[in-house]
């Protein structure tokens, strides 16, 4: 089976645009801190943020009926879903009860999760994207590479070309301002056409029974203003106990994400508007699995921000779609194989343990931590890489071994030099090997040991 | 699919993620900002720039007005909804009965009940459909804000606002955006291409 690596090959072949692709999300993830910055009590709130979402996920059956129970009371119906074939059945019972033939949805990664589009399209319903980062990526019937910008992997005169197939504009049109103009008066006639609009849910409030939509396009409130049938698709994590819980987490979403103060629209929807219909699709698929994994249960407050995606240089330099997961990068590399272990086993591999994701993460979701542990659980598995799990074999037998390890060593402090550089495979692709110490560490601790001020420092300059 | 079997569906969902113990660390304490040295006005105004918005002070109600109809199209726009009295809607034809009818909606004039001056949001809570499609079908939308109803941040704007005794509540913040080429910030991706906030230093009633 083709692996994150193989995949990666792939984008990275392009060296062009891998360059390009690692500067533009570091870029975001710039805007990201000198938002963080601004803000005096950023590491308050990230404290609060992630005691909020452990406390929701320790009294979350509590919240959700709650939830249930307010939403309800505010006229909205509320239907449950054990995984994705049950929340698509019921969108679709939904969709056939109101005659809909056209809808119009928002950004939503659980639909996406739930294979949505391609279930409703293979039923007769003509399902449009209005984000046009998600537009542009269902138009190329491929996956958002990215959960907060679906087309970042893509350059402007593609996205031209594409329009002028799927859309009929102007040849060769390539200034995102124009295309961004075809894009609005295209989506504008699905808005007006739409019989029902489907969003996804930023956070549900348990006490006040109320969904939280963030865009800045404004395309889940147009989606939501003119239609009358709202349907929001929602997992069983997203909720948070108050009202003012929300301040906190929305200081950090966009702040994280995109490094605005807050996105251009946050709507909030409590119960139908007058003469409409809110349903309320809650989903689990998975979740109360991860929810009971001791070492994993953490990444159920995730809100999204994809700060970890625009800050990991594995994610920056090989695209989202190297993941071939719902959310890549590193909460992907969490969430989708504890949901997954067979189809997603090379993730947790693609990553260095550089820790940078834990540092951006508005809600101090331990990634490092807990791809270590996949890792360590993945590589038990029959379907890990056959080179990987014999050389952590060969490693634990010399590690175990202090003389054989000191052998080893002072064996490759010899040999590495003179290797062809072939047998270090795509280690020494646009590297050098550097220069060798001639001591082992260990030689050299035993002597700074005798002479710790002269000795030691003086062999590690030389 | 009967609804029996949907209610199985929900107990089994509770019961499984009832089954998983994961420690309690208790609600943190309310997050305090000491904002009291701040200028609210000129924040919010740096912070509405930020997000593509204008924001002009005035000093009443009917200057507030004055200001809006020397926006830029007014005179000509031949598709207003306002929720001002001092500036009627105009239709030409019938009256808007559904939100499609404003499809090509020019100005938009809302009640803006807070700003909240970190990040230039401005809290809206439509009183219809009509004004609510207004607020994201229009090309330019104007909100009327009291200076009174600045707070310095959300925690102070979730204190005041009443969350769910309205159907439907937005914070805006600047018009509508999106980055999805290629990075490159472009403003208008559906509805509203500019988003300008007139703030009333003594309001009165700002509606008037
Ligand atoms: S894991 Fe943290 S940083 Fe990554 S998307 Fe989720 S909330 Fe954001």
């Amino acid at each position: 089976m083709r692996g994150h690596a193989a995949r990666a090959a792939a984008f990275v072949a392009d060296e062009e645009r891998t360059a390009w692709h690692d500067r533009s999300l570091w870029f975001v993830r710039e805007r990201r801190d000198a938002a963080s910055r601004e803000v005096p009590e950023w590491e308050t709130l990230r404290n609060a943020a992630a005691r909020i979402k452990r406390h929701t996920l320790a009294n979350l059956a509590d919240h959700l009926e709650a939830f249930e129970a307010n939403a309800r009371a505010l006229g909205a119906s509320v239907h449950w879903a054990r995984n994705a074939e049950d929340h698509n059945e019921i969108v679709l019972g939904i969709l056939e009860r109101h005659g809909v033939r056209r809808a119009v949805k928002s950004k939503s990664m659980l639909t996406e999760e739930c294979g949505l589009n391609p279930f409703l399209e293979a039923r007769g319903i003509d399902i449009v994207d209005t984000d046009l980062g998600e537009r542009i990526v269902q138009l190329r019937r491929e996956p958002p590479s990215h959960i907060v910008m679906p087309a970042i992997h893509l350059r402007k005169e593609e996205v031209g070309l594409l329009f002028h197939r799927e859309l009929g504009s102007e040849a060769g049109l390539s200034d995102p301002t124009r295309l961004t103009g075809v894009a609005r008066a295209h989506l504008r006639k699905a808005f007006l056409a739409a019989e029902a609009g489907l969003t996804g849910v930023n956070f549900g409030v348990a006490e006040t029974g109320g969904l939280v939509v963030c865009t800045n396009e404004g395309n889940a409130d147009l989606g939501t203003a003119l239609p009358p049938l709202h349907i929001a698709s929602m997992g069983i994590e997203k909720l948070v106990p108050r009202a003012e819980d929300l301040a906190v987490m929305l200081r950090l979403l966009a702040r994280s994400a995109t490094g605005q103060a807050i996105t251009a629209y946050t709507s909030h929807f409590h119960g139908p508007r007058p003469g409409g219909e809110l349903h309320i699709v809650l989903v689990d698929n998975g979740r109360s699995a991860l929810l009971a994994r001791d070492e994993l249960a953490d990444a159920l407050s995730c809100i999204r921000c994809g700060a970890c995606m625009n800050t990991c240089p594995v994610f920056r330099r090989s695209g989202g779609h190297s993941y071939a997961a719902t959310i890549p990068g590193p909460i992907g590399s969490v969430l989708e194989p504890a949901r997954d272990a067979n189809a997603h086993a090379s993730l947790p591999l693609a990553c260095s343990l550089c820790g940078s994701c834990k540092d951006v993460c508005p809600v101090r979701i331990d990634l490092p931590e807990q791809i270590r542990f996949l890792r360590a659980d993945l590589l038990r598995h029959p379907t890990a890489p056959r080179s990987r799990r014999l050389g952590l074999a060969i490693s634990a037998r010399v590690l175990e071994r202090p003389r054989l390890a000191a052998l080893l060593g002072a064996l490759a402090r010899c040999l590495a030099p003179l290797l062809p550089r072939r047998a270090l495979g795509a280690w020494s692709r646009g590297r050098e090997l550097p220069p060798l110490p001639r001591h082992s560490f260990r030689s050299l601790y035993r002597r700074g040991k005798r002479s710790p001020i002269d000795e030691a420092p003086r062999s590690t300059i030389r | 699919m009967s609804d029996a079997f949907r209610s199985d569906d929900r107990a089994r969902i509770l019961a499984d993620v009832r089954a998983a113990r994961v420690p309690d660390p208790g609600l943190p304490d309310l997050v305090v900002t000491d904002s009291a040295g701040n200028d609210r006005a000129r924040q919010f105004a740096q912070a509405l720039r930020a997000a593509g918005g204008t924001c002009i002070a005035v000093p009443d109600a009917s200057e507030a007005a004055a200001a809006i109809r020397a926006l830029p199209g007014f005179d000509t726009a031949r598709r207003v909804v306002s929720e001002l009295s001092a500036l009627p809607s105009r239709h030409p034809g019938a009256p808007p009965k559904t939100p499609q009818d404003l499809a090509n909606l020019d100005f938009a004039l809302l009640r803006g009940l807070l700003g909240v001056a970190e990040s230039g949001a401005v809290w809206l809570e439509p009183a219809n459909v009509l004004l609510r499609a207004a607020a994201f079908l229009a090309s330019e939308v104007a909100l009327v804000v009291s200076h009174s109803d600045l707070v310095a941040d959300l925690h102070e704007a979730y204190a005041r606002i009443e969350l769910g005794a309205a159907g439907f509540g937005c914070f805006v913040a600047g018009p509508s955006k999106t980055a999805d080429i290629e990075q490159s910030l472009v403003i208008g991706a559906h509805g509203p291409r500019t988003l300008s906030v007139f703030l009333v230093e003594d309001a009165g009633d700002p509606r008037s």
